[in-house]
């Protein structure tokens, strides 16, 4: 629902892909998504090819999404962002902590 | 059958004329003479004519040319009567434009079974004439309609002239019609769309599918919708549209202004290069199914990146390149597309020459086409601003019956965004809005700490909490105005809530970036102007309509 996750290159790399809306509404969804992940997961890549809208707790998320994951993940990635969005990961000052694309 | 009988001697006629009605050709004329056998031909319009050579006033080797040549196109047998017998005037009657001869005294078999001889060929060539006749009106219909075809695909694309710069692109189609689609289209972001897409087939039946095709793609880049939700659409238009064994290969794309950044649906396509200045290629090929195959829960919209370097070539082509063969028969193949492409530096139509030239065969058998794009920024100027023609006022006060629900602030940005021309500030609108209304609601009217988010797990627990107060709430509102004149070019945003005021002050002594708040810091980077109002539980924000 509004979210997708999937596992690629031998359950390394996790991707997961937002809908047209990121904000506090998937809060618990996306926390879900990386909740339980397999020992071998090194790259999260949050994928935002739709994502159209994006609020702050957003940017939150993300935040607290490699606060609790980097001892195992060496890699988080956003990636497919559309113009609107990667503006205001520009001015949240994003790239400094991902590897934006 | 209507046969005319053509001689002097009455007896004669009388003699024929009983013949034939025996037999059953009842609608039987007779003419004593030349001239008289001429007018009554113009006249009565006989199916064929027994004709006899020795007259007193025109002989019947002088009146066969004219009734001939009064029939036209039509084949009008003429078969002498003659009682000569020499080979000379027999084969006269032939040269003359006589069909046949029959001699005196008649053998009334031998005649009837010519008659019925020629009068099968008449309505042989009658008929032909009249397919003839069929066929140039066809004909005729068929070139008419296809010019206002033609008129009508000229104008169903359109390229505007400072982004069709940015690509150099050659169309070919193997016959009138081209089944292969080439579209761009500005985004509404200072970026821009392609479509590169190859129709099963090529000619008219294929071309056809690219009116629908490209209507909806000018429709949604104008919207500046997300390509995959593009791919989706289409992929509907064509799976209601096309036979089951027809279908649209493509690629579709969305580039950034810088020209670099292409996020790409591939679908069906051959792969795409991509030349370095250097002179290194990387290929990016096909990951999906062509558009009109999938059903739209089997379809993947999924899309890949292409980061490129200024100055780098996209080269993008249809199967028709691939597919030509050369004297050998050994068919180009993208292997041998990349060497070319390596090797020299091509235009499209070079490109396609050198294309021309490699096959043998003197006919192209499939539409081509090639576009090679140059990675550099795009410099679309953006047009006059298109602001909204109607006034927005929308004051809407929301209590705790609506608070609760998560879709406050898409429903606000719907009704505010109602007209088109707001399609440029919808996302920024939302993030503003959507930061705004977090403040009121979160810090305002359910009192929550911020703070908390920074502890062990805090953002959890916070938006537990949020939820828990939410639930409990009873008396609250928020009041949310969106003002807009028009001739402005912005908009007015006004919230106003129940509850502890918020202290801009205070926020912006502690100065810095990290207490300042995500939040606040979006509102100030999105916005013209930000000022709070009545204690702090009235903000006001200015938002410009340029993106």
């Amino acid at each position: 629902m509004g979210l997708n996750t999937e596992t690629i290159n031998n359950d390394s790399h996790l991707v997961i892909s937002l809908d047209e809306k990121f904000d506090f509404a998937k809060v618990h969804d996306f926390r879900q998504a990386y909740a339980e992940l397999p020992a071998s997961v090194k790259v999260i890549e949050v994928n935002l090819a739709e994502t159209e809208y994006m609020d702050s707790s957003a940017l939150g998320m993300l935040l607290n999404m490699q606060k609790s994951m980097a001892e195992q993940v060496s890699e988080f990635k956003i990636t497919n962002c559309r113009p609107q969005v990667s503006r205001i990961l520009k001015i949240s000052r994003f790239d400094k902590k991902f590897a934006i694309s | 059958m209507r046969i005319l009988i053509v001689d002097d001697e009455p007896l004669n006629c009388f003699l024929l004329t009983n013949i034939l009605e025996q037999e059953g050709y009842t609608d039987c004329f007779e003419a004593g003479s030349g001239t008289q056998a001429l007018a009554m031909a113009e006249k009565l319009r006989p199916d064929l004519i027994l004709l006899d050579v020795l007259m007193p006033d025109m002989s019947g080797f002088e009146v066969a040319p004219k009734l001939k040549a009064m029939a036209g196109d039509n084949y009008l047998p003429i078969i002498f009567i003659t009682s000569l017998e020499d080979r000379a005037s027999l084969i006269k009657c032939l040269e003359v434009g006589g069909d046949d001869f029959v001699s005196k005294p008649f053998d009334k078999l031998v005649l009837t079974a010519k008659i019925r001889a020629h009068a099968r060929i008449r309505s042989l060539s009658i008929r032909i004439k009249q397919q003839n006749e069929e066929l140039l009106t066809h004909r005729q219909l068929v070139e008419r309609e296809h010019s206002i075809v033609e008129h009508i695909f000229a104008n169903a694309i359109y390229h505007s002239k400072p982004l069709a710069s940015h690509f150099d692109f050659n169309l070919s189609p193997a016959a009138q019609f081209n089944g292969d689609v080439f579209l761009t289209q500005e985004s509404p972001a200072g970026g821009a769309y392609y479509l590169i897409g190859d129709f099963t087939g090529h000619g008219l039946a294929s071309a056809i599918g690219m009116l629908p095709v490209a209507r909806a793609f000018q429709t949604m880049a104008e919207k500046g919708l997300p390509v995959s939700q593009m791919a989706r659409a289409l992929n509907n238009i064509l799976l209601n549209l096309l036979p089951a064994d027809m279908f649209f290969a493509a690629i579709i794309a969305e580039v950034d202004e810088s020209g670099c950044r292409h996020l790409v649906w591939h679908g069906g396509m051959p792969q795409m290069l991509v030349k370095s200045i250097d002179g290194g290629i990387s290929t990016h090929g096909s990951n999906h199914m062509a558009l009109g195959i999938l059903d739209d829960d089997e379809f993947e919209d999924r899309c890949v990146s292409i980061d490129c370097n200024p100055g780098d070539k996209l080269l993008l082509y249809t199967d028709g390149l691939i597919e030509i063969v050369d004297e050998n028969d050994v068919m180009l193949d993208e292997d041998g597309v990349v060497l070319w492409f390596a090797s020299h530096d091509f235009t499209a139509t070079s490109l396609y020459n050198k294309a021309i030239d490699y096959q043998t065969q003197d006919e192209q058998v499939d539409d081509i086409t090639v576009v090679i794009f140059t990675c550099e920024p795009l410099n679309l100027e953006l047009g006059p601003l298109q602001t909204p023609p109607f006034p927005i006022d929308i004051r809407t006060q929301l209590h705790s019956q609506q608070l609760r629900r998560d879709d406050v602030i898409s429903r606000l940005v719907d009704i505010a965004c109602a007209q088109p021309e707001m399609a440029m500030v919808r996302s920024k609108l939302f993030t503003v809005l959507a930061e705004l209304y977090s403040n009121a609601l979160e810090h305002g009217v359910l009192g929550l700490d911020s703070g908390i988010k920074s502890e062990e797990d805090g953002f959890t627990r916070y938006y537990a909490l949020r939820e828990q107060r939410l639930a409990e709430l009873s008396e609250a509102t928020v009041e949310v105005q969106v003002l807009y004149n028009p001739g402005q070019t912005f908009l007015t945003i006004v919230m106003r809530y129940s509850g502890k005021g918020f202290d801009l002050d205070h926020v912006q002594q502690e100065a810095d970036f990290v207490t300042f708040g995500r939040g606040l810091s979006l509102i100030f980077e999105l916005s013209h102007s930000v000022t709070y109002t009545e204690g702090g539980t009235c903000a006001q924000v200015v938002l410009s309509l340029r993106e």
